[in-house]
């Protein structure tokens, strides 16, 4: 330990005055790199997609709703509804598979809970580009899932599982679960258990305890983290791109292509601010039915 | 003047005036106590002497020096929090020190006062242990100690004691008294609890609604409340709608009751009459004196030391506390006559 | 609890374990893996793999980009959320809550959308395919991940501290050094190695921002993966799992790991 030194102080100063000052002072540099870095950025987005396409992947300000135009065909809202179907798919397992993990991890000693804590933050140093790569390992022709099928009975020939819209699914469930039960870890924890005793005193079965009363205490949490998984693996563009057959692409790999392959950006961005659009969408109308719930992380 | 003085002062939160044109004399050297229910302002006013708060109105000035302004890190005054605040992430010696690093006192000075103010709030040895070792009575020692470390000109305490056991409650508080007449210093304590107050201050401030009610020595406020709050609030008091026929007589339904004389006519006719439960006697039926009422017995609590007897007297309901020898054995639905002694009859604003 | 619930409640973390350690053990077993061939279990261990990737230019380059990109971009992350989460606790500021608001949104659109953003952004800026174009967008778009672990921090610390350090003659400068900063320091470091990680693995973002001129290590694992598969590249991937094992492992030694994920209720040991 050091000694500070006693300052000089001045003694008659306005309170609020100072707090001003220092608030500048805090300030001033995150005001300039969030404007700088997400503001321009995103009025960018917004201009690109408003723009007129050139050949050879340029592209020319304008106000023009060529691009927008371009969505409306069958084909883009077909991949924007199975994009979305696949989110809120995940989104559902994930939830329903976290909170029941995140409530019995909040309720066991201290040294397991602090174990899987470490675990499932380890899991989180497995880039998404060798999940996908452990999935296709996991159900190739001659991996560990078909064996285990064989043996149980339950596959006759061996073939490969993937790719297919259940490894998509599996895969996607799977970079979001660990995320999910962190995320609800300290909603979880906070639950009063004398509240389920409480039920189960007036003779109810823990499975009923469980969904009648500990589920709808933490509804407000459940819902932020489905919504947060819809948001994440809505413009998923790895899992399908290795794991999925053509028709389970999503917006995710259309605006990368339209951007990476044909160089069409102003396309690319209209694709993406109407992705997010459909996803505030989404987040007003759940708000609206719930009449409560935030998204905060 | 020597010691603390606030003028007029206001603090607004939004549209609710937490603590409304208050002013207040505290001599160097004394105990007072801010007393009053929750919500009354008295933690407000508190944290506006510490600085913490700047008043919207009035001033406070400490020796005649006007310190209104004067941010708490420079007034520091010490100061023990209700949840005590103590540094979790420092021992106690270094939680006791924390002011005298701030006054870049070296290494030597601060140990040596350290084990001094460990011995004066009896927890000697203590020096290298963690906060989280210790039991509440010895945390609230050591925050003591903390905010005497700075030999502050003032010291303050708000709610200290709230979290303690009774038992522990009653020790700290003995403590407390005994080491401030020791240390002679001004000292501000802000509880709820009367009993508190009444056994550690020099003078109580009663507080409630943004205001002090009556500032006094704890006898003379428990003898003659100044209005129906204080009456209420300070022990329990019995109130009875009176209408005020001169200086020294009401009439209470169909009594005619003696008073004890108001220093001046009342402004209304209607008024308040408060009798401490304690102070009323039960007689006979058969004597027949003045300021009596016959009342019906509710409810009889024997409590062993004490009888509490609950009555109806004309609508109102009464409280009667006598002493064992003293109770006749009546029950409920008995008539019983009461005897209210002129000099304990006080007559309130309504 | 009776029996059979405690058995179904084992039951089912072990399934959950089994599902969230598969693809780890996968990616170890493959690094270790004599054979070239892509198959699940080994069928010869061998230490060949991890030879190759560290005597190779190309992946230790990688390597050394990609630690460097997450060390700057979660240093920076931290330092811009820090202020922001601090002004939002101590002076409960209305433009700190609206920083705190963007930075959080950003966090919160597709990964697709910012990573075309800021490939739209810095073409625009003139400024393509440098390595400090992924250390700024990863840094903005992760400051949501700090600015919420930082405010669980601050939200911890008891504000009578601070008035009870400013009682006994703090300045604000100094209660924040003496007081908050020894409070925080596990959050800070919580956020720190949070981010790092998160930056670590992100691909498409860097992908898209810096295309081919920088390989970070997910870049190059996913080239190698295309076009035609080395077992090499598991050899990163292992030596990034120990590293987030080892870093959250000393996270939770030095700190109180339930605390510092968001638990407020005290646990007994």
């Amino acid at each position: 330990m050091t000694d500070i030194p006693a300052e000089p102080k001045v003694a008659e100063v306005d309170p609020a005055r100072t707090d001003n000052v220092v608030l500048t002072g805090l300030l001033a540099l995150p005001a300039l790199f969030l404007t700088v870095l997400s503001l321009v950025p995103l009025f960018l987005l917004l201009q690109l997609s408003f723009a007129h396409h050139d050949e050879g992947g340029l592209w020319t300000p304008s106000l023009e709703l060529t691009q927008y135009a371009k969505l409306l065909n069958p084909l883009f809202l077909k991949v924007a509804a199975f994009s979305f179907t696949l989110a809120i798919g995940t989104a559902v397992v994930s939830v329903a598979i976290a909170f029941p993990a995140a409530y019995f991890i909040s309720r066991m000693r201290r040294r397991a809970q602090v174990t899987w804590l470490v675990f499932l933050l380890s899991t989180l140093s497995l880039s998404e580009v060798l999940i996908v790569f452990s999935f296709q390992v996991l159900l190739s022709g001659s991996g560990a899932m078909v064996k285990a099928l064989m043996a149980l009975g339950l596959m006759s020939s061996a073939h490969s599982l993937y790719p297919s819209f259940g490894a998509v699914q599996a895969c996607l469930i799977y970079v979001v679960l660990p995320y999910i039960i962190l995320f609800l870890y300290p909603a979880v924890s906070q639950l009063d258990d004398d509240i389920p005793a409480a039920a189960s005193t007036m003779g109810a079965s823990p499975v009923w305890t469980f969904l009648t009363v500990t589920a709808p205490i933490v509804r407000g949490p459940l819902l932020s983290a489905g919504l947060l998984v819809v948001i994440w693996t809505v413009g998923t563009y790895l899992t399908p791109l290795v794991l999925g057959r053509p028709q389970n692409w999503t917006i995710g790999i259309q605006i990368s292509n339209a951007a990476m392959t044909t160089g069409d950006l102003p396309l690319a961005a209209a694709q993406a601010v109407a992705l997010v659009s459909l996803m505030v969408g989404l987040l007003g109308l759940t708000r609206w039915l719930s009449g409560s719930g935030s998204v905060e992380p | 003047m020597f010691g603390l003085e606030i003028t007029g002062v206001t603090k607004a939160f939004g549209a609710h005036k937490a603590v409304d044109d208050v002013s207040l004399a505290i001599p160097q050297g004394e105990f007072v106590c801010f007393l009053g229910p929750s919500g009354c302002g008295k933690t407000t006013l508190m944290r506006m002497i510490a600085g913490l708060e700047t008043p919207g109105d009035g001033t406070i000035s400490l020796n005649g020096r006007d310190i209104t302004r004067q941010p708490a890190n420079v007034r520091k005054f010490g100061m023990v929090f209700q949840s005590l605040a103590l540094f979790p992430h420092l021992t106690v010696g270094e939680n006791i020190a924390f002011s005298l690093r701030l006054q870049g006192k070296d290494a030597r000075q601060r140990k040596a006062r350290i084990e001094e103010l460990l011995n004066l709030v009896r927890l000697p040895d203590m020096e290298k242990r963690a906060v989280s070792q210790l039991s509440g009575g010895q945390r609230q020692r050591v925050a003591i100690a903390r905010a005497l470390a700075q030999e502050p000109p003032i010291f303050l305490l708000d709610e200290p004691f709230s979290a303690l056991d009774a038992k522990l409650r009653e020790e700290m508080q003995i403590e407390l008294r005994l080491l401030q007449k020791r240390l002679k210093i001004t000292t501000i304590l802000v509880t709820h609890d009367q009993r508190e107050a009444m056994s550690m201050a020099d003078t109580i401030a009663v507080m409630g609604e943004g205001k002090i009610q009556q500032h006094g020595g704890p006898l003379s406020i428990y003898r003659a409340p100044a209005n129906k709050f204080v009456a209420n609030f300070i022990g329990l008091s019995n109130l009875l709608p009176v209408e005020v026929l001169d200086r020294e007589t009401v009439r209470f339904g169909a009594n005619i009751l003696k008073v004890a004389s108001t220093p001046e006519p009342s402004a209304s006719t209607q008024a308040t009459l408060s009798i401490r439960p304690e102070d009323i006697q039960i007689t006979s039926a058969s004597q027949q004196q003045d300021n009596t009422v016959a009342c019906k017995i509710t409810f009889v609590r024997d409590m062993g030391s004490s009888v509490e007897v609950h009555l109806d007297c004309e609508g109102a309901d009464l409280l009667s506390v006598v002493q064992p020898r003293d109770w006749t054995g009546a029950g409920a639905g008995d008539i019983a006559h009461l005897r209210l002694p002129q000099n304990q009859c006080r007559v309130l604003a309504a | 609890m009776s029996l059979v619930s405690t058995w179904l409640r084992r039951g089912f973390l072990g399934l959950v374990a089994l599902f969230i350690s598969a693809p780890l053990i996968v990616v170890i077993g493959v690094s270790f893996n004599a054979s070239r061939r892509m198959s699940f279990p080994p069928t010869h261990l061998s230490f060949k793999w991890y030879k190759a990737f560290f005597t190779d230019a190309e992946w230790m380059a990688s390597l050394q980009t990609s630690l460097t990109i997450s060390a700057l971009a979660s240093s920076l992350a931290v330092l811009i959320a820090l202020p922001i989460a601090y002004a939002v606790w101590r002076y409960q500021s209305k433009a700190a809550q609206a920083l705190a608001g963007a930075g959080s949104g950003l966090f919160l659109l597709p990964g697709i959308v910012t990573a075309l953003m800021f490939s739209a952004f810095w073409g625009v800026v003139g400024h393509v395919g440098r390595v400090e174009n992924v250390v700024l967008s990863h840094a903005v778009i992760l400051l949501g991940v700090p600015i919420a672990m930082l405010s669980v921090g601050f939200q911890s610390i008891d504000r009578a501290l601070i008035e009870a350090a400013q009682t006994m003659g703090a300045s604000d400068s100094e209660a924040f050094r003496m007081v908050v900063r020894p409070a925080m320091a596990p959050y800070i470091l919580c956020a720190l190695v949070y981010v790092f990680v998160l930056s670590l693995n992100e691909y498409l973002i860097a992908y898209m921002v810096a295309g081919f001129s920088v390989q970070t290590l997910p870049i190059r694992i996913f080239a190698s993966m295309r076009s035609g598969y080395q077992p090499t590249m598991c050899v990163g991937a292992v030596l990034f799992i120990v590293l987030g094992f080892a870093a959250f492992s000393f996270l939770a030694w030095v700190g109180d790991l339930p605390k510092l994920m968001g638990r407020h209720r005290p646990l007994e040991t």
